[in-house]
C-alpha cells in the first residue's frame, strides 16, 4: 500500500517534472499573447459597441491554445520518424504515448478552433448572440478556422486509428495530416498584402509549418524522451537537422513577411515604423526571441549533443524547457502579430 | 543491397519528410489561399481628420487603401451633446464607405467612429474628429425640409440595429449552433473513449518505466473509475 503509493507519489513528481516544458510553453504564451493584445487593442470609439473583454481576450487565447495544440499534434506525429523503427522493443512503448498525446492535441485543437470561430463571429458583430453561419459564409477568415477544425477531426481520427493499430499506421500520413492541417491558420491572419500575396501567403505557409515541426519536435523529445539516453543520443541528432532547416525558413520567412507588411503601409515610412508602431515593436520582440531560440539551439547542437550522443548526463532538460518557453513568448507575440494592424 | 540502403534513408528521413510535407503545404495553399488577405488602413476621409467646417455635412466619407467589404462595416457619427448623427445604412463603393448625416446639428466636437471588416477578416476601427462651429444658418434653405423630419423619426428607430447588414434567418443560425454543439459532444466522447482506452492499456503519463507492475493495478482500479464516470455522464 505505501511502497504503491510512494510510487505512485515517485511517478507523479517524475511525470509533472517532465511535463514542466509544456506547462512553461503554454505560461509563457499566455503571458505574451496577453500583454501583446493588450498593447494593440483599438481605442475607444463612441457610439459604435466594442466586443467585450471576454471577446477581446479570449479569441487570442483560443488562437494560440489553436496553434499550441496543432504545434503539438504535428511534433507528436514526428516523433516516430525521429526515434526511427529499427528498435520497436525500445521505441514501442514512447510511440505509443506519443499517438495517444497526439490524439487528444488534436481534439483540443479541433475545439479550440471551433470556439475562435464563435468568438471570430462575437467580435464583428458585438452587442448581439453572434451569427456564425453568416459570418463564416462571408468571411475567409471564418472558413479558415472551420477547415482547420476539420482537418484537426481528420487527424484525430487517424491518430485513433494509430492508437488502435500502432504504427502500422504510417507515421507520414498522420504527419501529413496534422500539417495539412496547419495550412489553413495562416489564411485566419493577415500579415500579407493584396500586391504579393501569393508570395507571402506561400512563405507564410512556410514559416507557420517550420515553426510548428520546430517546437512541436523540440516538446515531444523533451517530455517523452528526456528520461531515456539511449533513445535520446539517436533522436536528437535528427532532431537537429531538422531543427536547422527549421530555423533557416521560419526565420526568412518571417523577416520577409514581416517587411513586406512594414513596406507596404500606405501611411508609415518603413524604417520608423519599426520603432514608432506597435507592430514593429511585436516584429523586433519576436526577432530578439528568435535569436534567443538560436542561440540555446546552438548551445545544446554543439555543447549538449557530443555528451548526449555518448550518452552521458546533461542539462538538456534545463536547457530545453527554457528554449521552449521562449518559443512559448514566440507563439504568443505571433497570434497578436497576425491580427495587429500597422499603427 | 536493401539492407545497406536502409540506414541511410532512415538517417536522412525526417528531412526529406519534412521537405516533402513543406512542398505539398506549398502547393496546397495554392488552392487554399483565399484572393485577397489584407489589413485595410484608412488613407483619408471627407471631412478630413480635424477639419473644421461651416456647417454638418450632408455625409461622411472614409476612404481605404483598397476595396472594403460591405460586410460588418459600421460608421457611427457622435456629436457635441452626445447624441448619434448619422442616418440610413452605411453605403460602400469601391474603397470608400459612407453614411448620410442628420443635418442641423449644433456646433461643436464630432466623431467619426468606423468599425470594418478587413479584408483579412479582422475588424479595423478607429475613430475621425472633427469640428462644426460657426453659423449653421445657410444648411436648413439647403437641406430639404420635407426630408429631415421624416429621417429624423426613421433615426429614432434606427440606433438599437444602425447600419446593421439585413437580418439572416435565424433558422441558419440554430442549424450552426446545433452542429458546433454535436461536435462538442463528439470531441468529449473521443476524449472520454481515448481516456478510458489510455487506462485499460496503462499507459498513463509516467508508466512506461514500470509498465509491469503498474499496469494490472491500473487496471483494477480502472473498472470502477470509468463505471463513475460513465454513470456520471
Amino acid at each position: 500500500m505505501t511502497v504503491a503509493a510512494q510510487r505512485r507519489l515517485g511517478g507523479s513528481a517524475e511525470a509533472s517534472r517532465s511535463r514542466l516544458p509544456v506547462a512553461g510553453g503554454i505560461a509563457a504564451g499566455l503571458l505574451a499573447v496577453l500583454i501583446a493584445t493588450w498593447l494593440t487593442r483599438p481605442g475607444p470609439t463612441p457610439g459604435i459597441p466594442m466586443p467585450g473583454g471576454l471577446v477581446e481576450y479570449g479569441l487570442p487565447v483560443s488562437r494560440l491554445v489553436v496553434d499550441l495544440a496543432a504545434t503539438a499534434a504535428l511534433g507528436l506525429s514526428l516523433l516516430p520518424k525521429l526515434l526511427g523503427f529499427d528498435d520497436p522493443d525500445r521505441t514501442e512503448p514512447i510511440a505509443a504515448r506519443a499517438r495517444h498525446w497526439a490524439v487528444l492535441s488534436a481534439l483540443i485543437w479541433c475545439a479550440a478552433a471551433l470556439v475562435a470561430t464563435v468568438l471570430s463571429a462575437a467580435e464583428v458583430q458585438p452587442g448581439t448572440v453572434p451569427d456564425v453561419a453568416d459570418y463564416v459564409d462571408r468571411i475567409g477568415s471564418g472558413q479558415g478556422l472551420v477547415v482547420s477544425a476539420s482537418c484537426a477531426l481528420a487527424c484525430a481520427t487517424v491518430g485513433m486509428l494509430a492508437v488502435r493499430f500502432g504504427e502500422k499506421v504510417p507515421a507520414e500520413l498522420r504527419v501529413l495530416v496534422a500539417g495539412f492541417g496547419l495550412l489553413p491558420i495562416p489564411v485566419t491572419g493577415h500579415a500579407s498584402n493584396w500586391y504579393w500575396h501569393d508570395v507571402t501567403m506561400v512563405s507564410m505557409e512556410l514559416h507557420v509549418i517550420g515553426a510548428c515541426a520546430w517546437t512541436g519536435g523540440l516538446a515531444a523529445l523533451t517530455v517523452l524522451l528526456v528520461r531515456d539516453r539511449a533513445l535520446l543520443a539517436r533522436a536528437l541528432p535528427r532532431f537537429s537537422r531538422l531543427a536547422t532547416v527549421a530555423l533557416i525558413v521560419v526565420g526568412l520567412s518571417g523577416v520577409f513577411n514581416a517587411l513586406v507588411e512594414l513596406l507596404l503601409s500606405p501611411d508609415r515610412a518603413f524604417p520608423e515604423s519599426l520603432v514608432t508602431t506597435r507592430y514593429g515593436w511585436l516584429v523586433l520582440a519576436k526577432t530578439v526571441f528568435v535569436v534567443v531560440i538560436a542561440l540555446l539551439g546552438a548551445n545544446i547542437r554543439w555543447r549538449l549533443l557530443p555528451a548526449i550522443s555518448r550518452q552521458a548526463p546533461t542539462a538538456l532538460a534545463k536547457w530545453a524547457t527554457f528554449e521552449i518557453a521562449v518559443m512559448g513568448l514566440a507563439f504568443g507575440v505571433a497570434v497578436a502579430l497576425t491580427r495587429a494592424p500597422v499603427t | 543491397m536493401f539492407e545497406v540502403a536502409r540506414p541511410g534513408a532512415s538517417g536522412r528521413s525526417p528531412i526529406v519528410r519534412t521537405a516533402v510535407v513543406v512542398l505539398i503545404a506549398c502547393a496546397a495553399s495554392l488552392f487554399l489561399a483565399t484572393p485577397a488577405q489584407a489589413h485595410n488602413v484608412l488613407i483619408g476621409s471627407d471631412p478630413r481628420e480635424g477639419a473644421s467646417l461651416p456647417a454638418t455635412p450632408g455625409k461622411v466619407t472614409l476612404t481605404f487603401d483598397q476595396a472594403v467589404r460591405p460586410d460588418f462595416a459600421r460608421i457611427a457619427v457622435t456629436g457635441p451633446d452626445g447624441a448619434q448623427y448619422e442616418q440610413g445604412d452605411v453605403g460602400v463603393s469601391g474603397d470608400s464607405v459612407f453614411i448620410a448625416l442628420r443635418p442641423q446639428g449644433p456646433a461643436g466636437a464630432y466623431v467619426v467612429s468606423y468599425r470594418i471588416v478587413s479584408n483579412d477578416g479582422h475588424p479595423v476601427t478607429g475613430t475621425v474628429p472633427f469640428t462644426v462651429g460657426g453659423t449653421a444658418a445657410g444648411t436648413p434653405g439647403a437641406a430639404g425640409p420635407g426630408t429631415a423630419p421624416g429621417s429624423g423619426t426613421h433615426l429614432s428607430a434606427n440606433p438599437p440595429g444602425l447600419g446593421t447588414p439585413p437580418p439572416v434567418a435565424p433558422s441558419g443560425g440554430a442549424w450552426v449552433w446545433g452542429l458546433l454543439v454535436a461536435t462538442g459532444v463528439l470531441l468529449a466522447l473521443a476524449t472520454l473513449g481515448l481516456v478510458r482506452h489510455d487506462r485499460r492499456v496503462g499507459l498513463a503519463a509516467g508508466g512506461t518505466a514500470s509498465a509491469g507492475a503498474v499496469s494490472p493495478q491500473r487496471t483494477r482500479t480502472a473498472n470502477p473509475g470509468t463505471g463513475t464516470t460513465g454513470g456520471g455522464s
